[in-house]
């Protein structure tokens, strides 16, 4: 035990608080040096300026709106899996984990492609009329975030779709409920610790993607994380990134409590 | 037709990238015009592809031995150590699985550089078997509780010391588990951008902090070739594993 104990001391415990002890520190923008100090001026400034405020709840409504699409395309997934033809399943089981073994650096740099305004679905989406940019928008992050975080969700509802017990849904569709009605009345209240525990998950996940907003928002979607990675790599503002990094820590244990509030409560 | 739509957008954007690394034209558009492989000669070719490639599979490598030696017995101890400090230890082996990967990245870069290690291998060892060790311990812990103990209570009583006990009936007991623990940290370590784009320098970069820069800047379909090549390893192993531990069982 004693050796992973001493490489986590060091290459873990030692790193994360640096990072709380950096974001106490002062940065002078003019000589670009970082001043020891214990002060709160960069957490003050993420906290009250326009410009962080703007910048955490992007990254707050991106994960939200990616984890009710990732959610709205796994019900049908997991429905299929546990409920469809034999011979589905294992093709189905098999689209969903193939992606979670391809690096996401590959799978965003197939949206890239896609979504390239000379690309087939640009093209498209302007016939129809619809003013969206898919590529180096808000749209293309959400469209990369709900492609690589969604097999979170998917895995999670399959698992809780497996408890319910179908004689239950046939039991309401021979007293006379259409499938739909069987199916919110009886098998989505079932499915809902599977729907809390994929929903923290891919909220939190795709809250903290990094490779997926830089290269599908190209520069011009910042959210939390690319901030984080632009202070530290390119302004060298370590105590600037350090405080954004608390901030995003902050906001990932409160998203993580409300599922083990959810377990208390049922 | 709603499952056809989902199952398209799932397998749409890699089936893009391996489309398009056969394509003859000199930039990448979907759907690519021709065939030939002419990309994956120019991909083979580029020094920086093929040298992130090599440090991507000795970190790998590194990264599953240095878990696995370290992750095992860490398993183990915590385990037969039981009650609060066990859980406690668990929990804490456990948590770069939740935490931030951004953040870790930042840490490790703060530290690395006050030392010296930062854009080095071992900087990006350290911080690759922090984020894949806990794949191989999550592993074995799970081999471990469906391990009899009486086994080891028998072994004890035929006076057998600890670490025989351990080596000769622990160990193979928990192979599978210990292989595809293995498994997931090589892959894990092999696919990871994250963390390494902090700690990337020009003597140090793997395969995908390389393909994230060219993605950035050029639109040259030899990245496609030579992510296809990523693609075909991550999968090939996986594979494999799968393969390996239906025989097991």
């Amino acid at each position: 035990m004693l050796p992973l104990t001493i490489i986590f001391i060091i290459g873990f415990l030692l790193p994360m608080l640096t990072v709380l002890r950096f974001s106490f520190d002062q940065f002078d923008l003019g000589t670009g040096l970082q001043i020891p100090a214990w002060s709160l001026d960069q957490i003050g400034i993420v906290l009250s300026s326009p410009l962080y405020r703007s910048l955490v709840l992007r990254t707050l409504s991106m994960a939200a709106v990616t984890t009710v699409i990732a959610a709205l395309l796994s019900y049908p997934l997991a429905h299929l899996i546990n409920r469809g033809p034999r011979v589905l399943r294992g093709l189905l089981l098999a689209v969903v984990l193939t992606p979670m073994m391809v690096s996401v650096v590959v799978k965003t740099f197939g949206w890239t492609v896609l979504l390239n305004s000379n690309g087939l679905l640009q093209s498209f989406v302007s016939d129809l009329g619809i003013p969206v940019q898919l590529l180096y928008s808000p749209t293309g992050v959400v469209i990369g975030l709900v492609h690589t975080y969604m097999p979170f969700m998917a895995m999670s509802l399959i698992a809780s779709y497996a408890t319910a017990d179908p004689r239950l849904e046939d039991a309401a569709r021979s007293l006379g409920s259409t499938p739909l009605g069987a199916f919110f009345r009886i098998t989505l209240p079932q499915t809902y610790p599977g729907l809390v525990a994929g929903a923290v998950l891919t909220f939190v996940t795709s809250m903290s993607a990094l490779v997926t907003p830089q290269l599908l928002g190209g520069g011009k979607v910042s959210t939390i994380v690319t901030s984080i990675y632009d202070q530290a790599m390119t302004s060298q503002n370590w105590p600037l990134a350090s405080a954004l990094g608390i901030v995003l820590m902050v906001l990932t244990a409160l998203i993580l409590s409300i599922q083990v509030v959810f377990r208390r409560v049922n | 037709m709603i499952t056809a739509v989902i199952i398209l957008f799932v397998i749409a954007p890699l089936a893009v990238v391996i489309v398009s690394s056969f394509t003859t034209e000199g930039y990448l558009n979907f759907p690519p015009q021709g065939f030939s492989l002419k990309w994956y000669g120019e991909a083979f070719g580029n020094d920086s592809f093929t040298q992130s490639l090599i440090t991507s599979a000795l970190l790998g490598l590194s990264t599953t031995a240095v878990s696995v030696i370290c992750g095992v017995p860490a398993a183990f101890g915590v385990s037969r150590l039981g009650g609060r400090l066990g859980f406690a230890l668990e929990q804490i082996f456990l948590s770069p699985l939740t935490l931030p990967a951004v953040i870790l990245g930042l840490g490790a870069l703060f530290v690395l550089t006050s030392y010296g290690y930062n854009g080095t291998f071992v900087g990006g060892l350290l911080a690759h078997v922090i984020v894949a060790s806990p794949f191989v311990l999550r592993s074995v812990l799970a081999g471990l509780q469906s391990l009899d103990r009486r086994l080891e209570d028998a072994a004890h009583s035929l006076g057998a010391g600890s670490f025989r006990t351990f080596f000769d009936i622990v160990l193979p007991s928990i192979r599978g588990s210990i292989i595809s623990g293995a498994i997931f940290a090589f892959v894990i370590s092999f696919d990871e951008a994250v963390v390494t784009l902090f700690l990337t320098s020009s003597r140090f970069e793997t395969l995908p902090v390389t393909i994230f820069s060219y993605v950035q800047y050029s639109n040259d379909p030899s990245v496609a070739a030579i992510s296809s090549v990523l693609v075909c390893i991550s999968v090939v192993i996986v594979f494999l594993s799968t393969h390996f531990s239906t025989k097991e069982v």
